[in-house]
């Protein structure tokens, strides 16, 4: 494989401090359920790197969202995190009050998500919602922020902007409506922006463009990007690094060529393999991935995929697979890769 | 002739077909006179971005909304007229799939009621049921044990496969597909995908494939239209149409579909559209597309360009390709 760029920065190593935004290690969060405990996020590592945007895959309930959700401490009433540290720019977030965690949100940390037309409020102006982090996170901007609110808008391509800035929600279209999302989520000029399938809701063609604005208003302004995904043609085209989840555990892990090109856990394979690709024009049969992802109220105590994996041993199923790495910038958590990894040391 | 389009062993044919509906605001033209037909044992796909009309051309055909205009045979009888006692008998070869797993099937009955339901309403002999249940609860991927249980207990790719189960339930020719794998993860969609394919294959169904991915679109079908705003703009094979797109939307479309391939998706030319679809209630006048389109010229604004052959069955309304 040749030597790309993102591969020189190295992967999964916590090491240079300056390079890391966020810090995960070992988090862990339930949901407590009248039928018992739900453990969605069942330990996960990973570090964030200024400037990057770093791609999360996974399907429904493999616990992408709610290790966001952990960060932001946005779990609800049933949701705690029951273990591991969370460390944001150098401090750490799991002793913080719920007081300082709301300084955070939207001033350091924003979070957009998937439903653009329940995500904003029908009954105030856009102008008006987005106001409010600047009024929240102290702006005293002699005219009350519109300046600042036009210029956002501009810059996620709401024309023109002085007279839209008095409209109200239904009179957007859900692009628009992704855009003002956008717009509000930047306006305080955050570190790190996470986006909860941006895009999950929107047609092909206006999934283009608000992917194309992130990526442009990223390079502008540097801002960190989690993107969290289940759809891999948006993270192939969109990602730096990737993680891939399932059943509540960091897979897999590296740059978007090494998951890609070099897929080491088997169910990054998997997934791969059951997707069509537009661009070649054999008709092959799709190879899906068969059965059920893993019931978290009793979690499996080996691999999350050892019930579907193709090549289960019995170590899988008895214990959870270390994590491995396979290349300075690629990790997989499977003893296949870890066995392979003895054997060629041998 | 638009007739054509399809050939003559056409087991269904859609001309200049209408569904208007009336709203405080004016008349919403979803769809805008679409003509296709579809062969005996092909998959029609049929592709386009929300609101473009895709969903009601489907339910119009079922005769879930009363046409407005224009005629729909089904093996060379003319439905558009029929009372819904006529239909019936019809209804028995024509079926449905519904997007969403959760929505389509009743909560409060046993999957085994769910799969008989259309049985009881056409009449299948009663000692036949139970057995047919079992049958075809095997056939789509199911435990044949399963038809006690109500659809709560199952994933949303096993209520899927309860759904089809229902529509194979009065052994159908033909089975309108309404995004059937949209509401499912990526993983799942594969075995929704290829037990349809299987069925097809095994029972010599007939499918029009309704959906937004084009991806799973062209892997899944024979042929495909692509629908703006009411309208046909484009028809043709499968691999025809992904290789050699004629009309601008068709294009743009394809561009805009992720790859899950970081280097082509590097490589890509992406044709990035301005703006946003226009509302039914008002469309452009002349091309629909003109709006959005970077090749419209002044007579695209005036002129309705039809449906003109370029060969080989691939069809294409514009003026410009």
């Amino acid at each position: 494989m040749t030597v790309s760029r993102d591969m020189t920065m190295g992967t999964g190593h916590p090491a240079h401090g300056e390079d890391v935004l966020l810090r995960v290690r070992d988090l862990r969060t339930s949901f407590f359920t009248p039928v018992g405990e739900v453990r969605a996020v069942g330990g996960v590592s990973f570090d964030v790197r200024r400037g990057e945007v770093l791609g999360i895959v996974g399907e429904s309930g493999s616990g992408k969202s709610v290790t966001m959700l952990s960060v932001l401490r946005l779990l609800g009433t049933s949701g705690r995190i029951v273990g591991g540290e969370i460390e944001f720019d150098g401090v750490s977030l799991t002793t913080r009050s719920e007081a300082q965690m709301a300084d955070l949100r939207g001033r350091r940390i924003s979070m957009i998500f998937q439903d653009p037309m329940t995500s904003l409020n029908p009954v105030l102006s856009v102008g008006y919602q987005m106001r409010e982090p600047l009024l929240r996170h102290g702006g005293r901007e002699s005219d009350g922020g519109v300046a600042r609110i036009v210029e956002m808008l501009r810059h996620v391509g709401i024309e023109p902007a002085e007279q839209r800035v008095k409209q109200y929600p239904h009179q957007f279209s859900g692009g628009q409506r992704q855009r003002i999302m956008i717009a509000m989520a930047l306006i305080c000029n955050p570190d790190l922006l996470i986006a909860d399938e941006p895009t999950t809701a929107l047609d092909v063609t206006v999934q283009a463009q608000i992917l194309e604005l992130m990526k442009g208003l990223q390079r502008r302004f540097g801002t960190s990007i989690i993107l969290i995904t289940h759809d891999l043609g948006v993270i192939a085209g969109t990602a730096d690094r990737v993680l891939v989840m399932y059943g509540g555990h960091i897979v897999e892990e590296g740059t978007r060529r090494d998951i890609f090109y070099a897929p080491a856990h088997p169910y990054t394979r998997g997934l791969l393999q059951s997707v069509p690709n537009p661009e070649t024009l054999s008709k092959s049969r799709l190879i899906p991935i068969e059965g059920q992802p893993p019931d978290l109220l009793n979690p499996p105590p080996g691999c999350p995929y050892s019930a579907r994996c193709p090549q289960t041993m019995r170590v899988c199923l008895a214990f959870p697979p270390p994590r491995t790495q396979v290349s300075d910038s690629h990790a997989a958590s499977c003893w296949l890769a870890a066995r392979k990894l003895e054997g060629g040391a041998v | 002739m638009l007739g054509n389009m399809g050939g003559s062993d056409a087991l269904l044919e859609v001309r200049d077909l209408m569904k208007h509906f009336s709203v405080p605001g004016g008349l919403v033209r979803s769809v805008d006179g679409v003509s296709f037909s579809i062969r005996a044992g092909e998959t029609l796909g049929l592709v386009g971005e929300s609101g473009c009309g895709k969903t009601t051309t489907g339910r119009t055909i079922v005769r879930l909304y009363e046409p407005t205009a224009g005629s729909i045979f089904f093996q060379g009888q003319e439905l558009t007229h029929l009372t819904q006692a006529q239909m019936l008998p019809w209804r028995k070869k024509i079926q449905m799939i519904f997007q969403d797993p959760y929505a389509s099937l009743n909560p409060r009955m046993t999957v085994s009621d769910i799969v008989m339901e259309p049985m009881v309403i056409h009449k299948v002999p009663k000692d036949e049921r139970a057995d047919r249940v079992r049958r075809l609860l095997t056939l789509v991927g199911l435990n044949s044990e399963h038809g006690n249980r109500y659809p709560h207990e199952f994933s949303g790719g096993q209520r899927q496969r309860i759904g089809i189960a229902r529509a194979l339930a009065v052994e159908p020719d033909f089975i309108v597909c309404d995004e059937p794998i949209s509401a499912l993860d990526v993983s799942i969609q594969a075995q929704i995908v290829n037990t349809l394919e299987d069925l097809q294959r095994e029972l010599g169904l007939t499918y029009l494939f309704i959906a937004h991915d084009l991806s799973m679109v062209k892997h899944i079908s024979d042929r495909v239209a692509v629908m703006y705003l009411g309208d046909i703009v484009e028809l043709a094979e499968s691999s025809e149409l992904y290789t050699n797109p004629l009309h601008p939307y068709t294009r743009s479309l394809l561009s805009a579909i992720p790859v899950p391939d970081p280097d082509l998706s590097d490589s890509r030319h992406r044709i990035v559209l301005e703006g946003e679809i226009p509302s039914p209630l008002n469309p452009p006048s002349g091309c629909k597309f003109h709006t959005r389109c970077s090749c419209a010229e002044d007579a695209c604004r005036v002129e309705t360009p039809g449906m003109t052959d370029r060969g080989d069955g691939h069809f294409v309304a514009c003026l410009k390709a």
